[in-house]
């Protein structure tokens, strides 16, 4: 890691190395890049000079199959305009994850709805719901898979203060449950983490 | 995932491909049919009327009958120029008796009137003859002949003389019943014996002995010198061979054989069945383009949720897996309902080709209609799955 990276200066067209037991906090203004960099590390865009590596590979140079298996087993990313399918229930969106991964039990989803107040709107249809409670769901759906680190791209920009605790909350649980890490895209609020490096842009 | 992109499959399109793609496939289900169906037809045809010998002769012209021409022989050289053709497979030439023969026909009791008539005789080799020839042999001292005779005698005796005569009407089997007597003479000798009619010719219109009492009574009692060669009797590799009719026709050839007309109808048949064939083909592959374009749109208004899948980390191919499926149903569907036109319209035409031409197709389908049927819809699933798995592959690369 090279400290300089993590001062206050941007980090574009610097070298840096996340580890993936520890968090960060991208802040920045809007249109500085955030959500761009997440998509970089996801694999969801391409349009950049210089590398990415996850695990020492080349990011390019990873299959369209290493992507599917990275994206099971070691990244999950929360898009900030959240993409559920609108036209499935609650409950089918988070299955839909969940059938892949095999990571938690029913019970399991259940009570991370509960904790949200949504278990009364499982059968509802996603497109219903309001867009903080369609936020919540698409954190619970991103939550439903082990991984090395959480991409979250404005987790919280439409929940209110006691749900931000609660996915807090539920963000650290996983982070340790999984020994992995998040990097959460801010506009400048640190929602008052706890040993977190924040990332300039 | 089912329940993810199948939101957006537009019935009505997709009833539409189908449709087309029914009517394409059974359009060249029933041709394909249609093409076994015409060459069992012919091949059988064929064999009623012994399509693989031909009687050949040549042209008997006025000039003939008032003695200006006498070209109607076949020489050796001749012979074994027909024999040197590809499409000849044997020939061999009528002998003929040299020697005056007078048939006295008559049963015992005198229920049939009396015929008398002039007679002739020829001979061929045995292989030329169509049918069983057992007794079929003649020494010298013996004075029973077997002779096969043509089936028009019989039909002509039958349907001509005995119905203006109002004698009865005759069976094969009955014939042998009948003793031919045969009068025999020439070079001042005389002798008399007893034709034994042991079967009648569909291939051979002429009466037929043995060689060797044709042989001995032309030495007996006409000029071996004498014999000249009108017929010759030829096996050919196919009669419907077109090459085969054109020398015929330039060598002046005649033969009475339908065979070479049924020929001509059979390849205009075929053209015609080509065509339909190839229209069948038309709307098949139009019907696969509209299937493959309608693969397109539904990946295109899928693509959202296609993406979304792969960013939660879905495999390409299980999600091409799970559009093809929904193809599989569709062709699955597309080719049953296809096989049931088909084999409404197959047994509309054996009930009309009974009924119409009183022909009987005894097979339904043959097999190698389901096997092209299913050769195309194996190339619809292909045509369609790479396509769709190529558009899904292009969708999971990540945009640069």
């Amino acid at each position: 890691m090279k400290d300089e990276a993590f001062s206050s200066e941007s980090i574009w067209e610097k070298e840096c190395i996340l580890e993936s037991n520890q968090s960060y906090l991208i802040s920045s203004d809007s249109g500085k890049g955030k959500s761009t960099l997440l998509s970089y590390i996801y694999g969801l865009r391409a349009d950049y000079s210089g590398s990415i590596s996850i695990d020492q590979e080349n990011q390019k140079n990873i299959s369209i199959d290493g992507w599917s298996k990275l994206r099971t087993h070691k990244l999950s990313y929360l898009i900030q305009d959240l993409r559920l399918f609108n036209h499935l229930s609650v409950w089918d969106n988070l299955t839909l994850k969940n059938d892949l991964t095999n990571h938690k039990t029913t019970s399991e989803i259940e009570n991370m709805l509960d904790q949200f107040g949504l278990l009364s709107k499982k059968n509802q249809l996603a497109g219903k719901l309001s867009l903080g409670q369609q936020q919540r769901v698409a954190l619970i759906r991103c939550l439903l898979q082990p991984f090395e680190f959480l991409l979250l791209d404005e987790p919280f920009s439409n929940i209110d203060d006691t749900n931000i605790k609660i996915a807090k909350k539920l963000i650290n649980q996983e982070c340790k449950a999984n020994n992995g890490g998040f990097i959460l895209a801010t506009l400048g609020h640190d929602y008052e983490f706890e040993n977190v490096t924040t990332i300039y842009l | 995932m089912k329940k993810a992109i199948n939101k957006k499959q537009n019935i009505f399109t997709l009833a539409f491909s189908a449709l087309g793609a029914i009517l394409g496939f059974t359009l060249l289900l029933i041709t394909l049919q249609l093409f076994t169906d015409v060459d069992t037809i012919f091949n059988s045809e064929a064999d009623a009327i012994d399509s693989e010998y031909l009687v050949l002769k040549k042209h008997v012209s006025t000039l003939n009958t008032i003695g200006l021409s006498s070209n109607t022989t076949f020489d050796s050289d001749e012979i074994e120029e027909i024999n040197s053709q590809d499409f000849i497979k044997d020939i061999a030439p009528f002998n003929n008796g040299t020697f005056e023969v007078m048939a006295v026909l008559g049963m015992e009791g005198g229920k049939f009137p009396a015929m008398k008539s002039l007679a002739f005789f020829e001979t061929v080799p045995d292989q030329f003859i169509d049918v069983e020839t057992n007794n079929w042999g003649w020494k010298k001292g013996d004075t029973k002949v077997p002779i096969i005779l043509p089936n028009t005698y019989l039909d002509a005796y039958n349907f001509g003389i005995a119905q203006a005569a109002g004698t009865p009407q005759v069976s094969k089997g009955v014939i042998g019943a009948f003793s031919i007597k045969l009068e025999v003479s020439g070079n001042g000798k005389k002798a008399e014996y007893l034709g034994n009619v042991i079967n009648f010719s569909d291939r051979i219109n002429s009466i037929l002995v043995p060689k060797s009492f044709l042989d001995f009574a032309n030495t007996e009692y006409g000029v071996p010198s004498k014999q000249e060669i009108f017929r010759v009797i030829v096996e050919v590799t196919d009669a419907n061979d077109p090459s085969l009719k054109k020398y015929i026709e330039e060598n002046g050839y005649e033969t009475n054989n339908e065979q070479l007309k049924g020929g001509k109808v059979e390849q205009i048949l075929r053209g015609f069945l080509n065509f339909h064939v190839l229209i069948g083909i038309i709307i098949i592959l139009q019907s696969a383009f509209l299937f493959v374009l309608y693969s397109q749109i539904l990946i295109q208004k899928s693509k959202y949720e296609i993406q979304l899948l792969l960013i939660l980390g879905y495999k390409w191919k299980a999600i091409t897996n799970q559009i093809n499926k929904s193809f599989i149903w569709v062709f699955m569907l597309v080719g049953f309902v296809s096989f049931l036109c088909f084999g409404a319209v197959k047994l509309w035409f054996n009930a009309w080709l009974y009924k119409e031409v009183g022909m009987e197709v005894t097979s339904l389908v043959s097999l190698n209609t389901p096997l092209f049927g299913l050769g195309f819809l194996l190339l619809f699933l292909f045509l369609t799955g790479f396509n769709i798995s190529n558009k899904v592959k292009q969708l999971s690369k990540p945009n640069s």
